[in-house]
């Protein structure tokens, strides 16, 4: 004969067991739910993708292929006043800002990159005759533009499935420094990041290549000039920005310098 | 006389456990790893449930406040009501006991006692969770579900160190305190 007492507790222990196991079950059943509403999101997000992408590609192959006639066409023109191209310039010139006016809208130099493109070319349409360097040069400029655009508009893709890590210090050389650790969407440049972490003044030099970018204070100090540096791990030492912030790619665990030089 | 020497010997010493209680409650310790339950239980058990609750809700009070875990706020006078219900239980053990002796069923019976109160707090302190989910707009049903299951983790962690806790050092605590003098001068 089993005790009484025995069977209280058998039964308090089956209570434990039967809360823990059902409140196991239910936890199981939430955490199923919010996995496949992560899987869900993700799924949609890689559709997203997959149509933007297909968007992308036919948008850019139609620019391509315009520019590519526009160029055979000046490749094999007869005569010396190109004039009679600029039309057709002046429609890609169009195009490409109809197709890529968001992107325009994000990256003001690559913004102002296309103001400075649009006036070369009312300035030479306005004159009764242009030059094979003349037309070539604007043409070339095009190409140059389109292509950043196309990368920029790609890397916008490949933002919403990756970042970057990385440290940005900036020197103002009044013995003040900050720093920042940031997670960046991959094909941010440095400029870019720059701008999202302080108040940026900058200059536009359109000889300046690659990256047209030069800036003139960070969070309104003044006193010098801004240069910037990366770190290279494997030399163990700081090497001089190589090119224009604007151009320069930040890398996963890369460490960048702003320094203001008097 | 015997009556006024027995009361501040009882609150000094609920003062010096509940200090004990906190310091371990302050200590680095894997969550809910805890010994107020065991205190807390013990304290109903030896000197009745009207103390056992005053202890429990009283250090319960006051972890709220310096918990390393943060402020407990809206859950804490669930946290009080859990702990109480904990000293209540350890004087209603008492009563039911009658006797009690160190074999090993007993030790086993206090452990299934330990795993028992802690789910009961573990509910109680989890529907304090889900009232302030259901505060800030969730769907009762939804709120409860959600508080407990996602409880579950930690109250398996809390059952069974308490399942040890109770198991291994109820009967040693309650022997040791059986030989200390202030508790037989309390009678």
């Amino acid at each position: 004969m089993v005790e009484k007492r025995t069977i209280v507790f058998l039964a308090l222990a089956i209570l434990v067991w039967a809360s823990i196991a059902t409140g196991s079950v239910a936890y199981y059943y939430l955490e199923q739910i919010r996995y496949g509403q992560q899987v869900e999101e993700k799924q949609q997000l890689l559709n997203d993708i997959a149509g933007n992408y297909s968007m992308y590609a036919t948008k850019r192959n139609l620019l391509s292929g315009d520019y590519a006639a526009l160029v055979g066409e000046y490749q094999w023109f007869v005569g010396e006043n190109y004039s009679s191209l600029m039309g057709k310039y002046g429609k890609l010139l169009s195009n490409l800002k109809g197709n890529y006016t968001s992107t325009l809208n994000e990256f003001p130099e690559l913004n102002e990159t296309y103001n400075n493109l649009l006036s070369e070319f009312e300035t030479l349409s306005s004159k009764s005759a242009v030059t094979r360097e003349e037309f070539g040069s604007i043409l070339d400029e095009f190409y140059k533009l389109f292509t950043t655009l196309a990368i920029k508009e790609l890397d916008g893709f490949q933002d919403k499935i990756s970042t970057v890590e990385v440290s940005l210090n900036i020197n103002y050389g009044n013995q003040t420094t900050e720093s920042y650790n940031v997670s960046s969407p991959l094909g941010t440049t440095l400029f870019d990041l720059t701008r999202k972490i302080a108040n940026v003044e900058y200059s536009y030099w359109p000889t300046m290549e690659p990256g047209h970018i030069l800036l003139t204070s960070i969070n309104n100090y003044t006193e010098g000039y801004w240069v910037w540096y990366y770190w290279n791990e494997a030399e163990n030492e700081w090497v001089f920005g190589p090119v224009g912030c604007d151009a320069w790619i930040l890398r996963n665990d890369g460490i960048y310098n702003w320094t203001c030089i008097k | 006389m015997q009556a006024k020497t027995k009361n501040p010997r009882i609150i000094a010493l609920i003062g010096v456990l509940a200090a004990l209680c906190l310091a371990v409650q302050l200590s680095p310790r894997p969550p809910n790893v805890e010994f107020t339950s065991l205190f807390t239980f013990i304290l109903g058990f030896m000197f009745g449930s009207i103390i056992g609750i005053s202890f429990g809700s009283f250090v319960m009070f006051v972890n709220g406040f310096v918990s390393p875990w943060g402020f407990a706020g809206f859950n804490m006078p669930f946290q009080i009501v859990g702990m109480a219900l904990v000293g209540l239980a350890g004087g209603l053990y008492r009563r039911y006991l009658q006797n009690y002796g160190s074999s090993a069923s007993f030790y086993l019976e206090v452990a299934v006692l330990g795993a028992f109160l802690t789910i009961v707090y573990d509910l109680v302190t989890n529907f304090g969770v889900a009232v302030s989910y259901m505060i800030v707009g969730m769907q009762p049903t939804l709120a409860v579900m959600t508080a407990l299951a996602y409880g579950t983790p930690f109250s398996i962690i809390h059952v069974i160190s308490n399942i040890a806790v109770f198991g291994v050092a109820f009967f040693p605590v309650i022997k040791a305190l059986n030989n200390v003098v202030i508790v037989k001068n309390l009678g």
